[in-house]
């Protein structure tokens, strides 16, 4: 190990442990505090999120390693300027999400106790096979991204410090593991919130040291017209005009239909925190998005001659050649952020799912001897399987087999058609029955499959519009064919 | 605070979701039909291409001032409701609409 990796390496750990320790005192803090029920605050923090670490765990959640290497890589190596055009469509989703979930969220969700989406779709529609599909589903597909989420961590940390793959695996998947299972989710959403803040600095750094190298923009523009032709263009790099309207609903209008993000609706504490939560997470998610990619594309000019196994190469090549060493260490800090608030999340809502909307439901059912046990031990069994997911979940990204990898390839489309027209029809559409939003969820997800993996589709569209339109069709005509009389009256009270 | 009744809060947040999707249309109609309007043309500002300046700059822009609009105009402030009790745990039957 060289020097320089030792001192990433001591940057690394200090920033690890600083995470584990806020995440668990905090969540104590919080624990006490609160005179909710134990699933409340181990699940949900007691629903006390304010403005700030609202904002940032929606966007930290969604902001992913990809968002500081390979999408910033793909904008130096491949597309330029379109690229960092695509990551500008993600600005909406903070707003987005919020605004249109938020308030409806945390009114049902008191009503009914709700901790996670299954628990609203279930006292939405009243139908435990949409329960049981959607979680299923959800799990299967958080699975795989949270392998895909390591992987990406720990072939960072690798080529940073010289360490072998497993372990830096080992060194930060136990501490996000840990204070996940330990501090439950008022530890995911505090350290989210220190990583949203640990990725805005890294975003600045970024484009700092960037702008520093390049010198100015003309002699930039003469190095990228040499290694990227087309860098300032729209279409003349790969993407076509299809494609690119595709990510207004992929990673635009589709975010609302992601579990993960839409989970914090039920969260936060009162309608200032919302209100807040959407101008501040608006401004964070478009510095970060639109500020890594801009970087990325203007690294482009620094990259002349070099060849990259993959552009996930470019940006930590990139940063070791202009940033010094300490600052180098902070900044490779904000994309382990990404990949732990992004793990965290996804492994706190399975773990949920897992124990109430699976096993308190239905393996404990209404057996009132059962249920006092179930109680009794939900403090311990929580805990366990929040535990035992990280741990598969670690174990199967030491050696992922290859299916991971196929089926990670549908999981966020997968993710979107599965939930979205359930979740934002149920919000408005009186005829939104169970049928509706079975169907629907069925209908999207097949017609989505099928169409990504034998490319059925028309001017490079991507499958998930496909997906989502027969999906949303699915769900207005079966729910005006098959209800004929309204919802029923509790469902009506507790959910309009 | 407001209080509102729960009808009342229904139409209130129908209308602040009515304004969010408003304002999400306007980012990417402006978005998207300002990068292919401008797309070609050789300017450049602050290291940036003329179209990808306007689109993307603008729609972060557009979306931050329709944020704070939103926030003073249109979204109101109320009580989300009082926790219910912790007795969720039971499977549901029914739910079809013709049961009843």
């Amino acid at each position: 190990m060289t020097d320089n990796q030792k001192i990433m390496l001591a940057i690394m750990v200090v920033y690890l442990i600083a995470n584990a320790v806020i995440g668990l005192i905090y969540s104590k803090r919080q624990e006490r505090l609160s005179e909710m029920s134990f699933e409340k605050k181990y699940f949900m923090g007691s629903r006390g999120m304010n403005g700030i670490v609202l904002a940032m765990t929606t966007v930290a959640t969604y902001a992913s390693v990809s968002s500081f290497i390979s999408g910033p890589g793909a904008a130096a190596m491949t597309y330029g300027f379109s690229q960092a055009w695509v990551a500008g469509v993600q600005v909406g989703a903070a707003f987005l999400v919020l605004g249109i979930l938020g308030k409806k969220f945390a009114v049902v969700s008191r009503k009914t106790g709700a901790v996670t989406i299954a628990g609203y779709l279930k006292a939405r529609y009243k139908s435990d096979a949409l329960v049981i599909l959607t979680t299923v589903l959800m799990l299967v597909f958080f699975v795989t991204q949270m392998i895909a989420q390591f992987m990406g961590g720990a072939t960072l940390v690798e080529s940073m410090t010289g360490l072998p793959y497993w372990l830096s695996l080992v060194i930060f998947a136990s501490v996000v593991i840990l204070y996940t299972a330990f501090g439950g989710f008022s530890a995911v959403v505090i350290t989210d919130t220190l990583q949203g803040i640990i990725m805005l600095i890294g975003t600045f750094l970024f484009l700092f040291y960037i702008v520093r190298s390049v010198g100015d923009f003309d002699a930039m523009a003469v190095a990228l017209d040499t290694n990227l032709p087309g860098w300032d263009t729209l279409t003349g790099t790969g993407y076509t005009p299809g494609g690119l309207l595709s990510f207004w609903v992929l990673v635009g209008v589709g975010v609302i239909g992601l579990p993960q993000t839409a989970v914090r609706g039920m969260g936060f504490k009162d309608t200032k925190s919302l209100h807040t939560a959407m101008l501040v997470g608006t401004v964070a998610a478009g510095v970060l998005m639109i500020g890594m990619h801009v970087g990325g594309a203007w690294a482009g000019a620094l990259i002349g001659g070099q060849e990259f196994a993959s552009s996930d190469y470019v940006i930590p090549s990139v940063i070791q050649q202009i940033m010094p060493v300490g600052v180098a260490g902070i900044f490779l800090a904000a994309p382990m952020a990404a990949v732990m608030s992004t793990v965290s999340s996804l492994l706190i809502l399975a773990s949920a799912s897992i124990v109430k909307d699976l096993w308190g439901t239905y393996i404990v059912k209404d057996n009132p001897e059962k249920k006092a046990k179930f109680q009794k031990n939900v403090s311990k069994s929580s805990f366990a399987v929040t535990l035992l997911i990280g741990v598969l979940v670690f174990v199967l990204t030491l050696t992922p087999p290859d299916i991971i990898f196929w089926v990670n390839l549908f999981a966020m489309g997968g993710l979107e058609c599965c939930f979205f027209w359930p979740i934002v029809g149920g919000v408005f559409y009186k005829k939104g029955n169970k049928q509706a939003a079975i169907s629907s969820s069925v209908i999207g997800v097949l017609v989505y499959v099928i169409s990504y993996q034998f490319k059925l589709t028309v001017w490079g569209i991507n499958a998930v519009v496909w997906g989502l339109l027969a999906g949303g069709i699915a769900y207005f005509v079966i729910g005006s064919m098959t209800c004929k009389d309204g919802l029923d009256q509790d469902v009506l009270e507790t959910c309009f | 605070l407001n209080f509102l009744t729960d009808e009342e809060k229904h139409k209130q947040m129908l209308k602040e979701i009515k304004w969010t999707f408003l304002l999400i249309l306007l980012v990417a109609a402006w978005h998207i039909g300002f990068a292919f309007a401008l797309d070609g043309i050789d300017m450049m500002i602050w290291g940036m291409p003329l179209w990808f300046f306007v689109s993307t700059i603008g729609a972060f822009v557009i979306s931050v001032v329709g944020v704070i609009l939103l926030l003073k105009f249109v979204f109101v402030n109320f009580d989300l409701g009082d926790e219910a009790s912790d007795e969720v745990l039971t499977a549901v039957e029914g739910g079809d609409c013709d049961d009843r």
